[in-house]
């Protein structure tokens, strides 16, 4: 045991090993201090000044970042003269409906104008493959969202279009829901007898709900694979380029395996082509397609759709005509059915015209509209944010009322999406609105 | 008949019989009053949250070893007061970075309390060492949650946040581009108390001064890295040696605090002199080769674990080769 002299010693020496302890670290720290300060500014110059050339930068901490999970730190950039210029973001995203697919991003935001200053992914490839998205949006304004995945087709393709078709814009959408309620569109475009433009989306009969399309982006329609959205696009520019539905290789499942990042079923896709084909020859255009949907709605219901409420704000009737299969079931002698009617044909039974056979799409649900709870719960949930709101002007053609959690009014910059990097594209999109929500939120909504 | 009687009327007591004021808890006291110009160096460059972690640390991992001497039926009669648990605790958290949650923390300590300690029988008895086990488990478990380096400095003084939820942006730095007035006071991002040079030696004078570590170990380790280093440069950079890379290796990784608070333990390394020599040789070429494939910390920590379980096989083998031709009571003084 220690006698009080020497508990007295020892307690003497620890004091004042403490007492220099802290009088070397206090004036280590002012020896070092302005190195390690240069350093440091060195560091994130290295870092940071591809996406904001700042002279310093300071990070930034508080509470608000607790609520941005996807951000990993967050510097304001200034310049020689300490004046704020920017802010740096540091972030790794993750995609709603594949928490697998993350990216590392470092974005650049103006500190007056909330203006994109760059953009790097730390995976250089795919920095390189986001070229074409830095360019486009370096400049412009954050929020961003993408404009509607239309494709149209590029100058190499060399495949032989379809016969006989005439110009003009086609569409065609199925006469019934699937499963989680959504309706299944296709609408063409045929310029200088070629197929210019696709697009395949569907829109659900509660006109609360998103299109599906936005709804896979936003993480409330989940499909195994890429987004619905992303293989959606994929398989409009395969048959821009094949020019042909049957040259997609449909298998017996539904699915094919000649376009990359499709996995889904594109059943109701290559029937809703097959049929904007065959209008296309016969020059039965959109406008008449939709003038002869309202007319079937208004005599087998009774009442126009306008009085009933189910023609929605892009002009398209949401409604299922589920409960009366005789409109469109075509039977055979035992009375099973064996096709089924297009609207051009009901039209024409209407009218009391016969016209040949043709094509009959077999209205399978496709896998993806199997209903999931979670799913349905999500729809449900998002209900608020209502869906296509389609306008007259080309440039607002992508309006849904929300993206990223962010209301579509306040988006500020319409990009198209490239055509080889969709994905990451998105991941990058999302980077910036995930950086204009934290700036919301961090300046107390003076963005 | 009346000798056996006289036996047992006198009270026969156990050894040890030996007394000396270097006793368990002077030498434990010895550690904590030398790792406080770390703690210092921590709760200076780190603020609030390195102090909470310090405290944090050091009350769970005494109150964890209390209750399991009870739940073990171990406790004593208050005749021995052990800061062994203290000690641990504070030099978990030394080697922990400033921006490492409460929870992984929490995980280090009971993990160090519980399997490496009390398992084996509490104080004195743990065979490796258990701050250094803790910290390595949860390297090893929650790789990212044992990331949160950063700056030192007034901005994030205050901060507390990372105390719930931890790092986000943790990383491992390159600390070639330190100059050597920061390598040497610590003004880099690094471990709470494990990266002040200045701290750790100032600690290791007093714990010499005091008598409370072997120095065969640390030297052996010390010596070892400093020769073997180009080798290793070149296994793990694909470069030789180069002095400014030597000299932020051996400030920055924290080797000169495992060499004086983990190699130098009187209960986890060899007591014999060439067998303490070996182990710190062996821990140093472990550590060099490692580097080049696994992370920093854990190629600091794991091979003094390593060590610690070789000590006792390693001074068993040392004692049998200096018995020969020696009688007992010489070997035991050799």
């Amino acid at each position: 045991m220690m006698t009080h002299s020497q508990i007295k010693v020892f307690v003497t020496e620890a004091l004042l090993l403490a007492i220099v302890s802290a009088a070397l670290i206090v004036c280590g720290f002012l020896w070092s201090n302005d190195r390690a300060d240069r350093r440091l500014q060195r560091e994130y110059k290295q870092k940071f000044g591809t996406v904001l050339a700042a002279d310093s930068y300071t990070q930034l901490t508080g509470r608000v970042l607790n609520d941005f999970p996807e951000i990993n730190s967050v510097y304001r950039g200034y310049d020689k003269d300490g004046t704020p210029i920017g802010y740096v973001f540091d972030m790794t995203v993750v995609l709603p409906s594949d928490k697998d697919t993350k990216l590392d991003f470092r974005i650049g935001i103006d500190f007056e104008t909330s203006r994109v200053t760059g953009l790097m992914c730390e995976d250089p490839k795919v920095d390189r493959r986001l070229k074409y998205i830095e360019s486009t949006l370096k400049g412009k304004q954050i929020p961003v969202a993408f404009r509607r995945a239309d494709t149209t087709v590029s100058d190499d393709e060399t495949y032989a279009p379809v016969e006989g078709l005439k110009d003009g814009i086609y569409y065609a959408q199925r006469l019934i829901d699937d499963r989680s309620k959504f309706v299944d569109y296709v609408e063409m475009e045929v310029k200088g007898g070629k197929i210019t433009r696709v697009n395949w989306d569907a829109f659900n009969l509660d006109m609360t709900t998103e299109d599906r399309s936005y709804a896979s982006l936003s993480g409330a329609y989940e499909i195994s694979g890429l987004d619905w959205a992303v293989q959606s696009y994929n398989i409009c520019h395969a048959l821009l380029k094949l020019q042909d539905p049957d040259r997609l290789a449909m298998k017996s499942d539904g699915t094919t395996s000649i376009v990359d990042g499709v996995t889904c079923n594109i059943q109701c896709f290559v029937d809703l082509s097959k049929e904007c084909i065959t209008y296309s020859r016969e020059g039965y255009t959109k406008d008449k397609y939709l003038s002869a949907i309202t007319r079937i709605y208004t005599e087998t219901m009774g009442s126009s759709p306008d009085a009933d409420g189910v023609r929605n704000k892009a002009g398209y009737i949401a409604f299922s005509f589920e409960k009366t299969p005789e409109l469109y079931t075509i039977y055979d002698d035992s009375g099973s059915a064996r096709g089924f009617r297009t609207v051009r044909e009901i039209e024409a039974i209407m009218n009391g015209k016969r016209i040949s056979n043709r094509m009959t799409p077999t209205p399978t649900p496709s896998p993806e509209a199997t209903p999931d709870p979670k799913n349905d719960a999500r729809n449900a949930e998002k209900g608020t944010e209502d869906g296509y709101a389609k306008n007259s002007s080309e440039d607002e053609q992508t309006l849904t009322d929300s993206i990223d959690d962010l209301p579509m009014s306040e988006v500020a910059t319409y990009i198209y999406p490239p055509s080889d990097s969709y994905v990451e594209a998105r991941l990058a999109i999302r980077a910036f609105n995930t950086g204009y929500k934290f700036l919301k939120a961090y300046l107390n909504w003076r963005v | 008949m009346s000798r056996k009687r006289a036996v047992k009327k006198e009270e026969i007591r156990l050894a040890p019989f030996i007394h000396t004021e270097k006793n368990a808890p002077y030498i434990y006291l010895t550690h904590i009053a030398a790792m406080v110009p770390c703690a210092i160096y921590g709760s200076f460059y780190y603020g609030l949250r390195a102090i909470i972690l310090i405290i944090f640390c050091m009350v769970t991992f005494t109150l964890s070893d209390i209750l399991f001497t009870h739940i073990a039926g171990r406790g004593g009669k208050g005749e021995y007061f052990d800061l062994s648990s203290a000690a641990s605790g504070l030099m978990i958290a030394l080697i922990l970075p400033p921006d490492t949650s409460l929870i992984t923390a929490l995980t280090a300590v009971l993990f160090a309390s519980i399997v490496t300690k009390q398992i084996f029988g509490g104080p004195g008895s743990n065979l490796v060492n258990p701050a250094a086990a803790g910290v390595l488990f949860v390297c090893l478990v929650t790789p990212s949650a044992v990331k949160g380096y950063a700056e030192g400095g007034g901005e994030g003084w205050f901060m507390l946040r990372t105390l719930i939820f931890g790092s986000k942006s943790g990383e491992f730095h390159d600390y070639t581009n330190c100059s050597f007035p920061e390598l040497i006071t610590g003004n880099f991002p690094g471990t709470i108390g494990a990266a002040c040079a200045t701290c750790i030696l100032l600690g290791g004078i007093f714990l010499l001064m005091r008598g409370s570590i072997r120095m065969y170990a640390p030297i052996a380790y010390i010596v070892t890295l400093t020769v073997f280093f180009p080798m290793s440069n070149l296994l793990a950079k694909g470069t030789g040696f180069s002095y400014d890379g030597y000299v932020a290796f051996m400030l920055s990784s924290g080797v000169v605090f495992v060499a004086f608070y983990m190699l130098g333990d009187l209960t986890t390394m060899p007591s014999r002199f060439t067998a303490g020599f070996f182990a710190g040789m062996v821990c140093a070429m472990l550590t060099l080769v490692m580097r080049a494939f696994v992370r920093p910390d854990v190629a600091l920590l794991a091979p003094v674990l390593s060590v610690n379980f070789m000590s006792f096989v390693l001074d068993f083998l040392m004692k049998t080769i200096s018995r020969r031709n020696l009688r007992s009571r010489e070997v035991d003084l050799r």
